[in-house]
């Protein structure tokens, strides 16, 4: 691990929309892939917490906003799976305009002079 | 249509929660040899890496446990836990678990038997219908000094009474002149004159009825406080290792509560089975009265978790070391 790159803790609320933005990216991934994924695209800013993933997918599907199906890794090992569902796509676009909204808002009172 | 749905995948997760939990455990073991694996690709030692990928990953059974709390049956774990707790601190004082047991049971149920029978005899009406369109003719015969006895009947009149009452008096005095019609009265006239007796009766059973409940409130009250006040050096000792004073309250309410809830269930058969006791001997009663029984429940509760709170307050206000010494 470098420690040259400074590593945040994402913000509390987003790691839902982070997640389903992901699948609804790339599609069926396991628990691992997603965590790799959202570090990777945010070129190593954001970290999630790793652990913190698994309680927020058990959330998930309750609410019914991904599926979960076991299958087989590349590596030939057992992995869980999540796939985006209906109800998903329609949480993400709610959370994403959501979060704009607000981050707009941030923006223009620490702009202002 | 979103809330059935969720609310269907949470009671699977409350069926198939045994399988569910191996499934999380594995997701998480496989995502931490993957997250190893590619240290080591990296180039980092392997018990090291396996070490960094744990870290990295954070405290497996909290989150373990968070993920179950998901599923949204927390409430009920904990629900089942406190009686399963309470259930043994129960039975460890198996004297005044009994007593009060019977105390709760015997207040319920002998006094929801009496005021639902009081209920029936004096304050309801009678068991027929329309009882004030009913009058009853009668006339005692008397021979001699003791053998007498009675010609009765009864009809059902609308209208006004004096009006019915002489036409029939032209109708069977057409037919027989010196048929006695003298002694009328309304039916609800007779039965109070009839029931006066009883009703003597009932008011003092009510009398008594209060005086029981009194009574089963006083011992409710002894034998709990007692039952607590005994556990003070209990209480001490959990609050030297740390517990809080509300914590402690709490485990006494909680139990009181269950001791509650099983009286009262006992008291229910008791009333049941008295009041058809009673309810065979009578016509017309009603074997439970569910106003007096959750009256009678509610004045019990009440009165058993003034008995668990108070000596449990004083109980952990009580300084540790001391109550560790207390006899």
């Amino acid at each position: 691990m470098s420690k040259d790159t400074m590593r945040d803790e994402i913000p509390p609320g987003t790691l839902y929309m982070l997640i389903l933005k992901t699948l609804a990216r790339l599609g069926e991934m396991h628990g691992f892939e997603i965590a790799n994924s959202i570090q990777q695209i945010s070129e190593d800013v954001l970290q999630v917490e790793e652990g913190s993933l698994y309680p927020a997918l058990q959330r998930m599907l309750i609410k019914g906003w991904v599926r979960a199906e076991w299958g087989v890794t590349a590596g030939n090992r057992r992995a869980r799976y999540y796939k985006l569902t209906k109800a998903g796509r329609k949480q993400l676009e709610v959370e994403l305009s959501q979060f704009q909204r607000v981050n707009q808002a941030i923006i223009r009172v620490i702009q202002t002079a | 249509m979103a809330w059935f749905g969720e609310l269907w995948r949470r009671l699977a997760t409350l069926i198939r929660r045994r399988q569910l939990d191996t499934d999380l455990e594995e997701e998480m073991r496989l995502h931490v040899e993957l997250r190893t694996q590619q240290h080591i690709q990296a180039g980092v030692l392997p018990e090291q890496a396996g070490r960094v990928a744990r870290r990295r990953f954070g405290n497996v059974t909290l989150l373990k446990e968070v993920s179950r709390e998901m599923w949204g049956w927390r409430w009920l774990e904990v629900l089942l836990q406190d009686i399963r707790y309470g259930l043994r601190m129960l039975a460890k004082n198996p004297g005044v678990t009994m007593a009060v047991l019977s105390s709760l049971a015997l207040g319920i149920g002998a006094n929801t038997a009496i005021f639902s029978l009081l209920n029936a005899v004096v304050l309801k009406a009678l068991p027929v219908e329309r009882p004030e369109q009913l009058v009853q003719f009668s006339e005692t015969y008397s021979q001699g000094d003791e053998a007498s006895f009675a010609a009765t009947f009864e009809i059902r009149y609308f209208g006004s009474l004096s009006t019915v009452l002489d036409g029939v008096r032209r109708r069977v005095w057409a037919i027989d002149r010196n048929f006695p019609l003298f002694r009328v009265k309304t039916l609800e006239v007779q039965t109070e004159d009839s029931l006066v007796k009883e009703r003597l009766i009932a008011t003092l059973s009510t009398f008594f009825g209060v005086l029981a409940a009194l009574l089963a409130c006083i011992g409710l009250y002894g034998t709990m406080a007692y039952g607590v006040a005994r556990r003070t050096g209990e209480i001490g000792l959990r609050m030297a290792l740390g517990a809080h004073r509300r914590g402690v309250i709490w485990m006494v309410l909680r139990e009181t509560v269950l001791l509650i809830v099983i009286g009262i269930l006992m008291g229910l058969l008791c009333a049941v089975g008295v009041s058809h006791l009673l309810a065979s001997q009578l016509y017309g009663v009603k074997p439970t009265d569910v106003l007096t029984l959750s009256a009678a429940s509610l004045l019990l509760a009440t009165v058993a978790m003034f008995a668990g709170y108070v000596p449990a307050r004083r109980a952990s206000r009580v300084d540790p070391m001391v109550a560790l010494r207390y006899e």
